[in-house]
């Protein structure tokens, strides 16, 4: 793609640049460090205009996220510091707390919440950042993840669930987490 | 996942047809597991809504930049030294380094090719026309690009109804072979690269403009904090 003038460049920041905040929104969460999102998207959008002549435009929102993801997984790896990771079991890896308050997970800060959400194992972490976060279908987070569409829906509505026990467990951690390590 | 479990997720997802969520709400009045385990997943969605961030301002003018860079051709007569630095160029994207095109020369410092390609992509200003004899106004907003291992800020001015783009650097932007320091031996210089006059009043501060090197000299004590 690259040297073929300014033309080629405005097609595909024309196809790519509406989708720059669904981008932004993963990158914010997948990048081995939050304050390096900016360069993770730069990254990923550098990426797709070298590839964008083998795109078909099929879903361009979609191919973005999946080379966002690969670059934050390969980032990831070579730095060396994934997120805390809790191992996934196929059932019953949610233990519930007694009462999750969803008023106090409303009350709860930013910093707390994204916290949580690094603690998810990889694949409920990826369906909630994408579905919840960024925004995509469940169509489009199988197509990114290449996997099952009834695996998404599995994935995210357990990442939720974790997600929502571990913030109960954040919010009063005498009696909510249940061992969730 | 049992089935249990799919028809859960299912009736979530909204993908039960009519007859299915109906029984499903049924059960819900009397099944205390999967009335929490709705809660639950109602409460990680709505907190992993919160999440949902706005994209810096300038983050589209930076990859637009970036983008802009990476597409600009190469002369033949630089395709040896370009091939030869490949496998560097390569591993620099992979680590985020932006600026890989050289539109000047290849020997200038990446300070120096960012702040020409910029030059040469200055927007008309929308809004009042600024009239000769006043500025310098700034239009567009400003961004922040990578140049090699540094960073740029970058802002358009215009002032005596022409424009000038503004960089400071976050270091030292280094001077290209062909520099000429005026006066000899001085600290700021000019350098020409394809019709945009680059001028270093100071080590971290570059102005560029499709001005000769006289005018844009002048022009550049007005600007702000040079």
């Amino acid at each position: 793609m690259r040297g073929n003038g300014g033309e080629a460049h405005r097609a595909f920041l024309d196809a790519t640049l509406p989708h720059l905040e669904a981008l932004y929104r993963i990158a914010r969460h997948a990048a081995a460090d939050p304050a390096q999102a900016d360069d993770l998207v730069q990254e990923t959008y550098l990426r797709a205009f070298t590839h964008f002549d083998q795109h078909h435009g099929d879903n361009t929102r979609a191919w973005l996220a999946a080379i966002c993801l690969n670059l934050a997984r390969s980032q990831a790896r070579s730095a060396s510091r994934r997120p805390v990771e809790v191992p996934e079991s196929e059932a019953g890896e949610v233990v519930a707390p007694d009462a999750v308050d969803e008023q106090a997970i409303a009350t709860l800060d930013r910093a707390e919440i994204e916290t949580a959400l690094a603690r998810l194992p990889e694949p409920q972490r990826w369906c909630v950042l994408l579905m919840d976060v960024a925004g995509y279908t469940v169509r489009e987070t199988a197509e990114i993840l290449q996997c099952p569409r009834g695996t998404v829906l599995a994935r995210v509505h357990r990442g939720r669930r974790k997600l929502a026990v571990l913030l109960a467990g954040t919010r009063n951690p005498a009696g909510g987490d249940h061992g969730q390590a | 996942m049992d089935r249990h479990e799919r028809s859960l997720a299912a009736f979530l997802a909204g993908e039960l047809d009519e007859r299915s969520a109906a029984e499903f709400d049924a059960h819900l009045l009397d099944c205390a597991d999967c009335w929490r385990a709705v809660r639950e997943d109602r409460a990680g969605r709505a907190a992993a809504a919160r999440l949902r961030d706005a994209a810096p301002y300038d983050l589209a003018d930076r990859v637009s930049m970036a983008v802009g860079l990476a597409a600009r051709p190469r002369p033949a007569r630089r395709r040896g030294r370009w091939l030869a630095a490949g496998a560097l160029a390569v591993a620099a994207a992979v680590i985020g380094l932006v600026v890989l095109a050289l539109p000047g020369r290849s020997a200038d410092p990446p300070a120096i090719t960012a702040v020409v390609a910029a030059t040469q992509r200055i927007p008309v200003p929308t809004g009042q026309p600024i009239p000769p004899g006043t500025g310098p106004v700034a239009h567009g907003q400003g961004w922040t690009v990578r140049a090699g291992v540094g960073e740029l800020r970058l802002q358009y001015y215009r002032l005596d109804g022409v424009d000038v783009l503004l960089a400071h650097a976050d270091r030292p932007v280094g001077t290209p072979e062909d520099a000429q320091h005026a006066p000899p031996g001085d600290m700021p210089w000019t350098v020409d690269r394809d019709g945009i006059t680059v001028y270093c009043p100071h080590d971290d501060v570059l102005v560029a403009a499709a001005l000769p090197a006289d005018r844009l000299v002048a022009l550049a004590q007005r600007l702000p904090a040079n």
